[in-house]
C-alpha cells in the first residue's frame, strides 16, 4: 500500500445536505485519475476532504500506507499532498517567484531567530528554493514575469503560478481543482502537455474538471461522481462509453 | 449590600445597551465598530452641555441627544464602513473604526474639556441610596431596549430585513433589498440607541469624554459573553459584567476593574468562544 | 521581496547621517527627538512585523512598553543590576507576558484580539497607577542611566542608534527570507499558507513574542531617555500611535513603517502650540490613509516606482519549458 494515495468510503454531509455518500478513490504515482462529475455532484467537496479543508464525517484518507484522516492541513501538505483552488489562491501583494517560493516553506527547517540572525542555514535554503521556484516558473512558461506582482496577472497566468508554487513543494500527489477554468483552447493544450511531464516524472495528480474532452484526452483512469456517489470508475475508455456516465452526461 | 447589587445592575444595564448597539451594526454590516461606545459619551455630553450648560429644558437636551446619536451613527457609515464594506480586505474596518473613534473621542476631549462634568436629573429626587434613579434609569432603559428590539425584528418589516441581511446579505441584495440604505438605517438606529443609553446612563458616568473607549470595551465583553446576535445574551452578559465590576470593587477596590473584566472574557472564549447564546462561530484557528 | 529590498545605498547614506547627527545638529532638543524615535522605532520594528507582515492588529503593545519599562527601573534602579542586563531581563519579561497574552488571543478572528489587545493595554495602565508598592503609582520612579560612554545625551544616542540598527536587521532578515513570505502569506491568505504547511497559529504567536521582547528592550531605553516614567506615560493613545505609524508607512515594506513613526513623531513638533490636537490628526490621518491608500505610503511609493520602471501590464505568452520542467519536478530526494 505504499506511494498511494486512499480514500476510503469518504462520507461528509452538510446539515441535511449529503454531499459525498461514501466514495472510494485511488490514486497511483505516475497516473493522472480524472474526477469528474455535474455541478454538486460532491467533486470539490471530496478535494477538500483528501486535502484536509473540511472535516471527514466517516471513512479514511491514507498517504502511503499513513493514516491522515485526522490530519491537519500543513500536516497533509508535509506529507507530499500539494493542491490547487478553483479560484486561484494567491499572495496577490507579492510577486511571481515570492508566491512559487512559498512551495518551498514545507523544506524549510530553519527556526524564527536562526532567520532573524541571517544563519548559513536559512540562507542556504533561500537560494535553494529560489532556484527550484525558477525553474518550476520557467517550466510552467511565467519567466519572463518572475518579479511581477502576483495581482497583477492575468487570470491564465493565475493558474500556472499555482501550479509552479505545487511543483515546487516536490509533492508525491497533487490535486488540481478545475485548473483548466477560463482557460483558452491552447493554453488547455499547453496545461495537458504539463500535466504530462508532472505524470512522467512520477507524481500522482487528480484532476478535478468540467471540461470532459480534456479529461478523457490527459488522464489514465477516471471516477466519475454524480450527487456524491461513484457511478463509474476505471479506465479511461471504460468511463468514457460506461452507460451511468453517458445518461448523466446527456444533454449536459 | 443592595446598593452593590443594584449599582452592579445598572453598570449591567449600560453595557447590556452597548452590547445590542454591537447587534444592531453587526446585523447589517457584520462589522464590529470600534466606535460603539462613542454614541454614548457623545449624547451625554450633549444632553449635558445643552442642559446644564446652556440651561435649556431636559426634553430638548433628550431631542438633540438622540439625533446627535443618529447624526453620528449615519456619518459613521458613510464615512468609515461604506466603502469598506465592499472591499474585500475585512479587517480593513476596524482601522476605519478605530480611526473614527479616536477622532470624535479626541475632538470632544478638546472641545468639552478632560474632566468628567456632572449630568443633569432627570426627575427632581432629594435621597440617595439604592433606590436612586441613576441606578434605575440604565436599568429599566435596557430591559425596555432589549424588548423594543426584539418586537422590532420579528413584527416590523424593516427589522426583519435586518435579520435577512445579517443571515445572508448577498442573498438580501439579490432579493431587491437595499442594502446601504438598510445598514445606513441601522447605524443610525444604533446611534440612537447609543446616545439613548447616554443619556439612562449619564447620572451614572458622568459627562466624561473617556467613557466612549471604556463603554465600547466593556459593552463588547458583554457582547461576546451573551453571544453576538442575542439580544437576551447583551442583557445577560451585561448583567454578569456589571456584577462582577460591582462586587470586584466593593472588595478589592476600583482598581482592578478591568482586569477583572479582561479576565472574564480570555476565559470565557477559552470555554465558550461563541458566547452563552450566541451561535456565531468565533475561533479560527 | 526583491521590491521591498530597502536599496543599500540609501540605507547606508541614512546610516551615516543618522551617526552623525549629533555632529550635525548642536541643538540637544532635536538630539532627543531622534533619541525618542529611535527608541519608539525598537518596538514599531518588530510590531511591523506583526501587524504589517503578519496582520495581527494589536493595539495595546504600549502596555509590554510599560512594562519594560517599569522592569528595567526597578532591576537596575531599586535592586543595582547592571543596565544592559536589566534591559535583556525587561525584554524576557515581555516576550514571557506576550506569549501569556498570545497563547489565547490570537486564536480569535480580528476584532476581538484588537479589542484583547486594547484591554491588555489599559490593564496595564491601570494597574501602573494601582500597584502602588511596585510602581509608586502617580508619583512614578527615576530611570538608571547607563554607564559610561554611555551616560550623555550623545553617547546614549548611539547606544539607542545601535540597538535599532540590529533590531532593523533582524526584521529585515526575517523579511527577505522564507518566514517573510510565510508571515505575509498568513496575513493575504490563510488558505493559501495553509497548503503549503505554513504554521498558521505557531507562526503569529513566534511574531507576537518575538516583537514582546523588543517592546520590553524599548520600554528600558524610553525610562532612561525620558529620566522618569509616571503611569500616564503609557496612555492607549501611544499605541494607537505605533499602530498608525505602521499602517500610514505601509505594512509589509520596512522603510515605510520608519518614515510613518519618524513624521508622527515630528508632528506636535510641527503644530507646536496645537499639540494636543495631536492624537485627533494621528486618528485622521489613519482614516484617510485607510480609506483612500490602504497599503499605505510605502505601496504608493513602490507602485510609483513600478510605473516608472514602466512594466508592460500586458502578460506575454506563456511559452512552457517542459524539458526544463522534467528534470527539475524528477529531482526529488
Amino acid at each position: 500500500m505504499t506511494g498511494i494515495l486512499e480514500a476510503r468510503t469518504v462520507a461528509k454531509h452538510f446539515g441535511g445536505l449529503v454531499a459525498v455518500d461514501g466514495v472510494s478513490l485511488e490514486l497511483r504515482p505516475g497516473e493522472v485519475h480524472g474526477l469528474i462529475g455535474p455541478n454538486g455532484s460532491g467533486k470539490t467537496t471530496l478535494l477538500n476532504l483528501i486535502s484536509g479543508y473540511y472535516p471527514i464525517d466517516s471513512g479514511g484518507i491514507h498517504l502511503s500506507g499513513t493514516d491522515v484522516t485526522r490530519r491537519s492541513v500543513q500536516d497533509r501538505a508535509r506529507s507530499g499532498l500539494a493542491r490547487t483552488f478553483q479560484t486561484p489562491k494567491l499572495v496577490l501583494s507579492l510577486s511571481v517567484l515570492d508566491n512559487a517560493m512559498l512551495g518551498g516553506w514545507p523544506d524549510v527547517r530553519s527556526g524564527f531567530l536562526e532567520t532573524a540572525f541571517a544563519a548559513p542555514r536559512p540562507r542556504r535554503e533561500e537560494a535553494e528554493i529560489r532556484e527550484r521556484a525558477t525553474t518550476m516558473l520557467r517550466g510552467v512558461g511565467l519567466g519572463a514575469v518572475l518579479e511581477r506582482r502576483a495581482d497583477l496577472l492575468e487570470h491564465t497566468a493565475q493558474r500556472f503560478l499555482e501550479i509552479a508554487r505545487a511543483l515546487t513543494m516536490r509533492p508525491k500527489f497533487l490535486l488540481l481543482d478545475e485548473p483548466a477554468g477560463g482557460l483558452t483552447t491552447a493554453e488547455i493544450e499547453r496545461l495537458g502537455a504539463i500535466i504530462g511531464v508532472i505524470r512522467d516524472s512520477g507524481v500522482g495528480v487528480l484532476l478535478v474538471e468540467h471540461h470532459t474532452d480534456f479529461v478523457f484526452r490527459v488522464c489514465d483512469r477516471v471516477t466519475a461522481l454524480n450527487l456524491g456517489r461513484t457511478i463509474a470508475h476505471g479506465t479511461t475508455t471504460e468511463v468514457r462509453y460506461h452507460s451511468d456516465v453517458i445518461r448523466v452526461y446527456l444533454g449536459a | 449590600m443592595l446598593l452593590v447589587i443594584v449599582s452592579g445592575l445598572a453598570l449591567g444595564g449600560l453595557y447590556g445597551m452597548t452590547a445590542l448597539v454591537y447587534n444592531v451594526m453587526y446585523s447589517t454590516s457584520k462589522v464590529l465598530s470600534f466606535g460603539t461606545g462613542q454614541f454614548a459619551m457623545v449624547g451625554g455630553i450633549v444632553t449635558a452641555w445643552l442642559v446644564l450648560g446652556l440651561h435649556l429644558p431636559l426634553w430638548l437636551g433628550f431631542v438633540a441627544c438622540l439625533s446627535s446619536g443618529a447624526v453620528f451613527g449615519w456619518l459613521a457609515e458613510l464615512i468609515a464602513v461604506r466603502r469598506i464594506v465592499a472591499a474585500s480586505d475585512e479587517h480593513l474596518w476596524v482601522l476605519s473604526t478605530l480611526a473614527l473613534s479616536t477622532m470624535v473621542q479626541e475632538a470632544m476631549a478638546i472641545w468639552w474639556g478632560t474632566d468628567p462634568t456632572p449630568f443633569p436629573r432627570v426627575f427632581p429626587q432629594e435621597f440617595a441610596g439604592a433606590f436612586d434613579q441613576k441606578f434605575w434609569f440604565p436599568l429599566i432603559l435596557a430591559v425596555l431596549m432589549a424588548v423594543g428590539l426584539e418586537q422590532f425584528y420579528r413584527r416590523s418589516m424593516i427589522g426583519k430585513l435586518f435579520i435577512a441581511m445579517s443571515e445572508d446579505s448577498f442573498a438580501a441584495r439579490a432579493r431587491g433589498v437595499a442594502t446601504d440604505q438598510m445598514r445606513s438605517l441601522s447605524f443610525v438606529l444604533a446611534g440612537m440607541l447609543g446616545a439613548l443609553s447616554g443619556f439612562a446612563g449619564g447620572q451614572l458616568t458622568f459627562a466624561d469624554f473617556a467613557l466612549g473607549t471604556a463603554l465600547g470595551l466593556s459593552g463588547f465583553i458583554a457582547l461576546a459573553v451573551g453571544g453576538i446576535g442575542s439580544s437576551v445574551g447583551a442583557l445577560v452578559g451585561g448583567a454578569i459584567l456589571g456584577m462582577l465590576t460591582s462586587l470586584t470593587t466593593h472588595y478589592f477596590g476600583a482598581e482592578y476593574q478591568k482586569t477583572i473584566a479582561i479576565g472574564l472574557l480570555i476565559l470565557l472564549l477559552v470555554i465558550r468562544p461563541q458566547g452563552l447564546f450566541g451561535t456565531t462561530r468565533v475561533r479560527q484557528v | 521581496m526583491k521590491h521591498h529590498h530597502v536599496r543599500p545605498a540609501i540605507v547606508g547614506a541614512f546610516a551615516i547621517f543618522a551617526a552623525l547627527l549629533p555632529y550635525i545638529t548642536g541643538n540637544l532638543y532635536y538630539l532627543h527627538v531622534a533619541t525618542v524615535i529611535g527608541v519608539y522605532w525598537v518596538l514599531i520594528a518588530t510590531l511591523n512585523l506583526l501587524v504589517g507582515f503578519t496582520g495581527q492588529l494589536s493595539v495595546g503593545h504600549v502596555g509590554l512598553l510599560a512594562i519594560g519599562a517599569y522592569a528595567f527601573c526597578l532591576l537596575a534602579g531599586g535592586q543595582g543590576w547592571n543596565p544592559f542586563l536589566a534591559l535583556l531581563a525587561g525584554g524576557a519579561i515581555c516576550a514571557v507576558i506576550g506569549l501569556v497574552l498570545g497563547l489565547p488571543s490570537l486564536r480569535l478572528p480580528g476584532f476581538y484580539f484588537a479589542m484583547a489587545t486594547l484591554a491588555f493595554g489599559l490593564i496595564v495602565s491601570e494597574l501602573a497607577l494601582a500597584e502602588q508598592w511596585l510602581t509608586n503609582g502617580s508619583v512614578g520612579m527615576p530611570a538608571p542611566s547607563f554607564p559610561t560612554p554611555f551616560d550623555t545625551p550623545w553617547g546614549f544616542y548611539w547606544l539607542v542608534l545601535g540597538i535599532a540598527a540590529f533590531v532593523t536587521w533582524m526584521t529585515a532578515n526575517l523579511a527577505r527570507l522564507m518566514w517573510g513570505r510565510a508571515m505575509v502569506a498568513l496575513r493575504d491568505s490563510t488558505v493559501a499558507a495553509s497548503s503549503v504547511a505554513v504554521p498558521i497559529y505557531l507562526t503569529k504567536l513566534m511574531v507576537f513574542v518575538f516583537s514582546g521582547f523588543t517592546a520590553g528592550i524599548s520600554g528600558g531605553l524610553y525610562a532612561t531617555s525620558q529620566s522618569y516614567i509616571t503611569p500616564d506615560a503609557f496612555i492607549v493613545n501611544l499605541g494607537i500611535y505605533f499602530f498608525v505609524a505602521i499602517i500610514i508607512g505601509g505594512r509589509g515594506v520596512i522603510i515605510g513603517p520608519f518614515i510613518g513613526a519618524a513624521v508622527l513623531a515630528a508632528i506636535p513638533e510641527l503644530v507646536g502650540p496645537l499639540a494636543k490636537y495631536g492624537t485627533f490628526f494621528y486618528g485622521f490621518i489613519l482614516l484617510i490613509v485607510v480609506l483612500v491608500l490602504p497599503g499605505g505610503f510605502g505601496e504608493l511609493i513602490t507602485n510609483l516606482l513600478a510605473r516608472l520602471r514602466r512594466e508592460p501590464l500586458v502578460s506575454s505568452s506563456i511559452e512552457p519549458d517542459l524539458e526544463a520542467l522534467r528534470v527539475a519536478i524528477r529531482a526529488k530526494p
